[in-house]
């Protein structure tokens, strides 16, 4: 069985011959024990006259005598030749008798109501047939050796020969329809499948051009946010620098009221640029403007100055600030103002979060890391794993309020705040954490949070020692 | 499209049962088989999963021999109502002819049948054909059916399109030859005004309806539901 090739649109608009719907090798073998079995040979050609199928009967010694000779042979491939020639208009069987009073019967092989082959049964001998007296086959024909040779024909009821051929003709029928069925059902099979492939691939592609839209969207966004970040920072510094100077009785004495509401400016004015400062570093951050200035950093250092810097936050709190530095904590190599301002958030809020005389803990050590397994590694061979990490340990630990499991994930995400009403109670911008992440994995670190509703959270950051490691 | 081979005396067309899943596309065909004369009709290719649902498509062909000669043949196909075979709906529909839309008439089923035609449109689209440029008939099936919409209803609505409507209920082979002659007749009248059969094959609207949809004398159903 051949199929038509797959670019020939779809199957279900193709017509296909005898042979391509057969398994021409199974359905010899069906024609060799149809002939075996009713002891007559036949013959079944396509539409296009090509022989596909020819098997013999019982032997017959009176053909194969006539065709033993040059004259006989000649006029039996005649007979076949018109035989297979002769025009069929319907389902109609037709009978042809050759010169030596054998008979064929021809039917035609239908497929959906079209021609697609015939059947050219026989030759058998009529039961009916009498001798034909038979002339002009040569010198070597001997009328005597034929007639003897045609008594000894099995001669066949035309009736039985028919309903043979009839019953012949719904197998092959049966057997197509089997045929174009398979055909059917394996090319739709596939043709689906490239469809949908095709419609699946046509659907990614428009994702990931309004991905990139978005992404591009995003940038703008950035970039618009460090602009008015930037032009809103500059005034504000002249605000609070008229503030101080009033305040400082520069231009003159100030009552007390007055200076009480020239303090007010200036302490929202502070807290407006530490708001405007946090956007411009997220901007940055967000629109990959990101610099790094690595140095040798001395953490020690570094963690006692973020502590000092929200000492008068944690005072006014009253929140106690541990600091717990391990003797082997390296020096290393990082942007050490970033450093300080990712742990500066995260102590603030361990500090904001916290309760009434809490308590905050800073620890820096040297710890050996298990790399993070990256996607896929679970595929590889223990042996292509990266070996572990020496890095600096940072963990700050507080007793606040904790945050619920299930918006731990988000934490990091800008502008979120595990709960709205706090934002209002507790203040801030919801950047502080997003800046932190973002800062501590510009130098190849990681950071994580665990929590715990009423007890507190851990939030551990690890550095490396050398930067880009 | 129809196929026309000149040289095997052949014209082919293509017939597709649409519409939602489950509205009775494959007992139409079903239908048709069993009431249709068995000499103008081929088997019934039905290629669905184990729990009969439509998987590719069924076919059953029907055709008749002109006086001059030549075959015509009717190819009729069901698409899968799914919505997970869009795609096999897709190619189904590649070159139709002609179109039985079969709606399931139960109220609650609406919302499906507007979701099928619709994806119909757009599939047709996607072959490059218009669904104004094909013949399309809707069949209100299931009408044995408790809650179904009324007659009055859909006749009322009817009016304001153009797709002529037959009312059946397939499973007891009320309405599916009248739905048949419909998409039928109509297709013939576009391919006469294109291709002038009628001229060239010397056959007439009728002769083509009579000699496609033979069904022997002891099988007639009841009289025709359509209405119009």
């Amino acid at each position: 069985m051949t199929a038509a090739p797959l670019t020939a649109g779809s199957v279900l608009q193709q017509t296909f011959s005898l042979g391509e719907l057969l398994d021409l090798g199974a359905f010899r073998e069906v024609c060799v024990s149809y002939a075996e079995l009713f002891q007559i040979g036949f013959k079944i050609f396509d539409e296009n006259r090509e022989q596909l199928v020819d098997v013999k009967g019982a032997p017959n010694d009176f053909c194969a005598y006539i065709f033993s000779l040059p004259v006989g042979k000649a006029r039996c491939a005649q007979e076949v030749s018109s035989i297979r020639e002769l025009s069929l208009t319907g389902p109609e069987i037709i009978q042809h008798d050759c010169m030596s009073g054998m008979r064929y019967l021809i039917a035609q092989i239908s497929h959906e109501g079209s021609s697609v082959g015939r059947v050219v049964f026989g030759p058998y001998l009529p039961a009916e047939a009498q001798p034909t007296a038979l002339s002009d086959l040569g010198d070597r024909f001997n009328p005597e050796v034929a007639a003897r040779l045609y008594q000894r024909i099995r001669r066949v009821q035309t009736e039985v020969a028919r309903k043979v051929v009839m019953n012949l003709v719904r197998v092959i029928e049966v057997m197509l329809f089997t045929g174009y069925k398979q055909v059917l059902t394996s090319r739709m099979h596939v043709e689906s499948v490239t469809s949908s492939y095709t419609e699946l691939q046509e659907k990614n592609h428009a994702l990931r051009e309004s991905f990139e839209r978005l992404k591009e969207l995003d940038r703008l966004k950035s970039s618009f946010l460090a602009t008015v970040s930037h032009e809103l920072r500059t005034p504000l510094t002249s605000v609070i620098g008229y503030s101080e100077m009033l305040t400082e009785g520069l231009a003159g004495e100030l009552n007390a009221e007055q200076h009480q509401y020239v303090r007010t400016i200036m302490e929202k004015g502070e807290n407006l640029l530490a708001l405007i400062s946090s956007i411009l570093d997220f901007s940055k951050v967000e629109s990959g403007n990101l610099r790094l200035n690595i140095g040798p950093t001395n953490l020690r250092e570094v963690v006692r100055a973020a502590s000092s810097t929200v000492v008068p936050m944690a005072r006014k709190q009253q929140v106690s600030i541990d600091l717990v530095i391990g003797d082997d904590v390296p020096v290393i190599q990082a942007d050490a103002e970033k450093v300080r301002q990712a742990l500066i958030n995260i102590i603030a809020n361990a500090i904001k979060f916290n309760r009434k005389g809490g308590r905050v803990v800073v620890e820096a050590q040297r710890v050996m890391v298990k790399p993070q397994p990256k996607k896929g590694a679970e595929e590889l061979p223990a042996a292509f794993a990266p070996v572990d990490e020496e890095m600096v340990q940072l963990t700050i630990t507080d007793t606040g309020i904790g945050i619920p499991k299930e918006k731990l994930a988000r934490i990091y995400d800008s502008f979120y705040q595990v709960d709205n009403s706090s934002t209002r109670e507790y203040g801030g911008t919801g950047l502080g954490l997003a800046i932190a992440k973002s800062f501590v994995e510009a130098h190849g670190g990681t950071i994580q949070a665990q929590s715990e509703v009423g007890r507190g959270s851990t939030f551990r950051i690890w550095l490396p020692i050398e930067h880009g490691t | 499209m129809v196929q026309i081979n000149i040289e095997q005396r052949e014209i082919t067309l293509k017939i597709v049962y649409y519409g939602p899943a489950l509205s009775g596309k494959t007992t139409n065909l079903q239908a048709i088989h069993q009431l249709m004369e068995s000499q103008g009709r081929g088997r019934l290719m039905v290629l669905d999963t184990a729990d009969d649902r439509t998987l590719f498509f069924d076919l059953m062909p029907v055709f008749f021999k002109t006086q001059s000669g030549f075959t015509i043949k009717v190819k009729l196909f069901t698409v899968p109502g799914q919505v997970m075979h869009n795609s096999t709906r897709r190619i189904v529909l590649q070159g139709v002819d002609g179109i039985a839309f079969v709606a399931d008439s139960q109220k609650s089923l609406t919302k499906a049948n507007n979701d099928s035609w619709r994806d119909m449109t757009q599939n047709l689209r996607a072959n490059g054909l218009d669904i104004k440029q094909i013949p399309v008939v809707i069949q209100f099936n299931k009408r044995d059916l408790p809650d179904v919409r009324s007659e009055e209803e859909i006749e009322t609505v009817t009016r304001r399109g153009k797709e002529p409507i037959f009312m059946a209920s397939a499973i007891k082979g009320v309405g599916v030859f009248e739905t048949l002659e419909g998409i039928l007749r109509l297709t013939w009248r576009l391919l006469n005004s294109t291709l002038q059969l009628e001229q060239k094959l010397h056959l007439c609207e009728d002769d083509f309806i009579s000699n496609l949809l033979r069904r022997p004398k002891l099988a007639q159903p009841s009289g025709p539901e359509g209405v119009s």
